[in-house]
């Protein structure tokens, strides 16, 4: 089972196989995880999408047609989910939060070995900065990049996603891109030189 | 685009290091609980039951938004383009044709034929006679261009010992000039004529040439050859990222590259490797063309029953670098690196799809372009796995270089 396509396994779930779709949350439940906890900021939060994410698919297969790949479709889902969460708060965010799910990963993950104070610090802060600068990006510039740059998706792939031109996730990436530079230029992280 | 924009998007290296291994949370507790409440869950979702918004496009283009040329996903590093608006701009300022027939010149369908050879390479030959037909439909009805130009304001003629342009310089001068001072009236639709049917042939002539010599990706829309074209020399021009040139050890690490976007650029969608996307991104990358058709023509061909020679010469398509030694650099340039590893790192990821953490490779390339090996380690090696990515990423070409070889190492995340 674990070595089907993602088609197969869909299509197996259309039947009525749970498992199939099981291995198909297994596959990508991380990387939805991820993607929510870039955009939503908030542990609990990007959980209860990640679930969310993959009850909705399950319960919109029979609307697959097939012509997308079904992780670009299980990130749709949670691209509007994780909007939807967003524009129901009360309040907006305007700061990273201590138990920040993106900089509690870069810790753990990044320097699982590395017992040095130092460079747990400097990995630690400049996971902060980076995280605020994204933060400060709007939320389609914010959602393309996490989509390219930190995930991995194609340009088409993230055009697929977000249901516009490849051109304009191109454009969207360089903007937030040099929106991300100028914000940490400010500061002190340059691109030559000193990066503390 | 210009350098200065290629700029303003760079990020410290250590900033594009953390993009793009943001790390995903690693807690099997977590992943077995929430695959177990999705589960639980599922029971109770009834088909159908799902709202179509959800399923909608989230974040379409707004007209507030501008557009790149889609390539840029592939080489944004080494060659900012003109944006497709200023492209569109300048398709715009091309002349009306004066009949109503569709607007096609001859030069529209060299290069439309140009952009079809990236669909299917059985059809070259065809396309290319194509365009041979075309030019040469064009000299048998001469006499019908030449009645319909003196019909028209004159315009300065193309002198007929004029050098017939390459396909994507056919655009140019398939332009009348702008608000020409109209010379003396003289009959110049045969030499017109004449000039025209030098153009189609010479655009087929390169078609031609093309396919022989280089099965390189070329861009499938006007207006991101309109864009490569504006761009080549400043491409040419411009400077390898701060990562390749601060490389003293000869080994370059994609994780310092400067956009992470690159090394995502021939990775599948899917397991089955058929999404649209990636493949058709590595495809249409141009960095990998020569920043002029003369370069072109020189580049060795590379014939069938040739393999092993071919093997010992350059990479065919691949320009050095300027300001380099004997002509070689001494080293690929980051971004031909990201481009030629981007190009196949989709291949390697499928891989290792399923698999929880990433694998990570050494590519070794040697003087000549191609890759001498690829040694894997993490998750992947010592199984079958191994071998499949170290076959995937073999088929990574860079450009010749002066170095007896050079190494790259790039992580191999699953799908």
């Amino acid at each position: 089972m674990p070595d089907k396509s993602d088609r197969d396994l869909v299509d197996a779930a259309r039947q009525g196989d749970g498992e199939a779709f099981g291995v198909l949350v297994r596959r990508y439940q991380k990387r939805i995880y991820r993607l929510a906890a870039h955009l939503l900021r908030d542990s609990a939060e990007a959980e209860d999408v990640t679930q969310d994410t993959f009850v909705r698919a399950y319960g919109a297969l029979d609307r697959f047609d097939g012509r997308s790949a079904p992780f670009t479709w299980f990130y749709r889902i949670a691209v509007n989910l994780s909007l939807n969460a967003i524009r129901s708060r009360k309040n907006k965010r305007t700061s990273t939060t201590p138990d920040d799910p993106r900089i509690e990963g870069t810790l753990v993950e990044r320097n699982g070995a590395c017992s040095d104070p130092g460079v747990l610090t400097a990995d630690r802060e400049l996971a902060k900065v980076v995280s605020e600068g994204i933060d400060d990006l709007s939320v389609t510039l914010r959602t393309t990049l996490v989509m390219v740059s930190i995930d991995g998706l194609s340009h088409a792939e993230a055009a697929e996603v977000l249901g516009c031109p490849e051109g304009t996730v191109a454009w969207r990436v360089h903007e937030a891109r040099k929106k991300l530079r100028a914000y940490l230029e400010k500061r002190g992280y340059h691109r030559k030189g000193h990066e503390s | 685009m210009s350098s200065s924009d290629h700029d303003e998007s760079r990020l410290p290296e250590r900033v594009e290091s953390l993009l793009v291994d943001w790390p995903v949370r690693e807690d099997p507790a977590f992943e077995d609980k929430n695959a177990e409440a999705v589960q639980a869950r599922l029971a109770e979702v009834e088909a159908g039951s799902t709202a179509n918004e959800l399923l909608a496009a989230p974040l379409p283009a707004s007209d507030d938004e501008g557009t790149l040329a889609a390539d840029r996903e592939v080489d944004e590093a080494t060659d900012r383009r003109d944006s497709a608006p200023e492209s569109d701009a300048r398709r715009q300022s091309a002349p009306p044709t004066p009949e109503s027939a569709p607007p096609r010149s001859l030069a529209d369908m060299a290069r439309e034929s140009v952009a079809e050879s990236a669909k299917a390479p059985d059809e070259l030959s065809d396309i290319a006679r194509e365009s041979l037909s075309l030019a040469s439909r064009s000299r048998t009805s001469a006499p019908d261009i030449a009645a319909m130009l003196a019909s028209r304001p004159s315009r300065p003629s193309v002198p007929p010992e004029s050098t017939p342009e390459p396909a994507s310089n056919a655009v140019e001068s398939a332009r009348p000039p702008e608000s020409a001072p109209a010379p003396k009236h003289r009959n110049t639709g045969p030499l017109l004529a004449a000039g025209v049917a030098l153009v189609g042939i010479a655009a087929a002539v390169l078609i031609l040439l093309r396919t022989h010599n280089q099965p390189a990706p070329l861009a499938t829309n006007p207006d991101a050859q309109h864009a490569a074209k504006a761009a080549a020399p400043a491409a040419s021009a411009a400077p390898a990222a701060p990562a390749a040139q601060d490389d003293e050890k000869g080994v370059l690490s994609l994780d310092q590259l400067p956009n992470g976007e690159l090394a995502a650029a021939g990775k599948p969608a899917a397991q089955s490797g058929t999404a649209p996307g990636a493949p058709r991104a590595a495809q249409r990358s141009v960095a990998a063309k020569p920043a002029n058709k003369a370069e072109a023509k020189q580049q060795p061909s590379t014939e069938p029953g040739k393999k092993e020679q071919a093997e010992e010469k350059p990479v065919a398509g691949m320009k050095p670098a300027e300001g380099t030694t004997n002509g070689l650099p001494d080293k690929p340039t980051t971004g031909q690196v990201a481009v030629a590893v981007g190009a196949v790192l989709g291949s390697a990821r499928a891989c290792v799809a399923g698999q929880d953490q990433p694998s990570r490779a050494v590519i070794v390339f040697g003087s000549a372009g191609r890759v001498k090996s690829v040694s894997v380690s993490g998750p992947a090696a010592g199984t079958p796995a191994a071998g499949c990515i170290r076959a995937a990423l073999s088929q990574a070409r860079v450009q010749p270089f002066a170095r007896s070889q050079f190494s790259v190492g790039t992580p191999v995340r699953p799908q």
